[in-house]
């Protein structure tokens, strides 16, 4: 996506959130409700958000901010900002209060929205280098970036795309446990039902000098008495494996007393063009969706 | 970043079979357990010296590492190489260059 000023733009998502910023952007940090987004080694826009149960009141959440910058003592000072009328037209669906802060390095402007539909409120500041200040170009950046925010997905659907990932998941896959180590990433989320994990390794080319891609799945799904199947699904070299109550009654039993994950599946693929290895997981004690699984599998991708 | 990670002159790199990399650098003894040593056997302690066996990837960045390049560009290098993504890469070449400096194996110059 390259827009009309010559800056391409790529698409951040993740629990729940949604937004285009340019291309060179990258996540600097990731929590569960959290993303600090980074140009340049420098922090360019953070996000925070949460549900809202009961009532939602901006000035307490504003006076919350001010204490906790208090409370780290950078001796920042926030204040009140008055938010220009294009923003306010960009988000009419949520309601608004600006504030703005000035440190040694950075100054940021940032905004508390919440939306009265999905109850989210969210805390979005942009990050401004207090040498290079804040020029037009730099504006127009901002009113693009908040006209494709998203708290809420009006079709079920969450993207998550964070680094080189990419999915889009039914929201009722809920993120469990992430983590982001270097050349290797994991994304575990839980249904409810199921269990379903998302691996992305690399570089593929340096793992797969120890062994092949059934020995390297075999290795990180040691599934007891599975047969791996291997085969070419969409142009890339596959290895499914599978784990299956056994037939025997005592067994199975033993193993539903032990709560342990009866049903086990796994598909890791190699997708040599971009030198990563891709694998989704899921587990559970109810016989698994074979079909939600595989569409799982192909809408996952590296970017 | 703009740092220029230089490699010590006293670790001795050896190319492995696999094609990976295996430094032995000197390691300096405390002095009162040099005099221990002299002490009791009599004789003049010879320098010790360690060995570590870097992996493919480790033994890339070593590679990279001219005296020339500064930290950012090393990162480069090894991202276009691996195709791997930047910050991951960043990541994992600092924490990598951290540990070889921390063990004397390089040092920085601006």
């Amino acid at each position: 996506m390259i827009s009309k000023s010559g800056q391409s733009w790529k698409e951040v998502g993740w629990n729940g959130i949604r937004l285009s910023v340019p291309r060179s952007w990258e996540a600097g940090r990731v929590g569960e409700r959290y993303i600090l987004l980074e140009h340049d080694d420098f922090p360019a826009l953070e996000l925070k958000w949460n549900n809202i149960r009961g009532k939602f009141s901006t000035e307490r959440h504003l006076k919350r901010l001010k204490s906790d910058y208090q409370k780290q003592q950078t001796g920042q000072v926030i204040s009140t900002w008055m938010i220009p009328q294009d923003w306010h037209d960009i988000l009419k669906s949520h309601d608004i209060t600006g504030f703005q802060w000035e440190g040694n390095l950075f100054a940021g402007k940032g905004l508390i929205l919440f939306c009265k539909d999905c109850r989210c409120a969210t805390l979005l500041q942009f990050y401004e280098r207090r040498d290079r200040g804040n020029d037009k170009f730099n504006s127009i950046h901002k009113e693009k970036i908040l006209s494709s925010f998203q708290d809420h997905s009006p079709n079920g659907l969450n993207l998550w795309s964070v680094f080189d990932i990419r999915t889009i998941l039914p929201q009722r896959f809920k993120l469990f446990r992430h983590s982001f180590s270097p050349g290797a990433f994991e994304l575990t989320f839980d249904t409810g039902i199921y269990q379903v994990s998302l691996y992305r390794w690399s570089p593929a080319s340096v793992i797969l000098l120890e062994s092949d891609l059934q020995g390297f799945a075999e290795k990180v799904f040691p599934f007891e008495s599975c047969h791996p199947v291997s085969a070419f699904l969409d142009g890339f070299e596959t290895i499914e494996l599978e784990f299956s109550p056994p037939l025997s009654l005592w067994k199975k039993w033993r193993q539903k007393l032990g709560k342990k994950p009866i049903f086990k599946w796994a598909r890791v693929w190699h997708i040599s063009s971009a030198n990563r290895i891709l694998a989704v997981k899921a587990e559970s004690d109810k016989p698994l969706d074979f079909e939600l699984l595989k569409s799982i599998c192909y809408e996952y991708g590296t970017i | 970043m703009s740092c220029k990670p230089v490699k010590n002159i006293q670790v001795t790199e050896t190319r492995l079979e696999t094609g990976t990399v295996m430094l032995t650098y000197p390691v300096g003894t405390r002095p009162w357990v040099a005099a221990l040593i002299k002490r009791f056997s009599g004789a003049v302690q010879k320098p010790i010296t360690k060995k570590l066996e870097l992996d493919t990837l480790g033994s890339a960045v070593w590679d990279l590492l001219d005296g020339n390049r500064s930290v950012k560009k090393v990162i480069r290098e090894f991202s276009k190489t691996y195709r791997l993504h930047s910050a991951e890469a960043e990541m994992s070449v600092t924490q990598f260059l951290r540990q070889l400096g921390k063990r004397g194996l390089i040092g920085f110059r601006e």
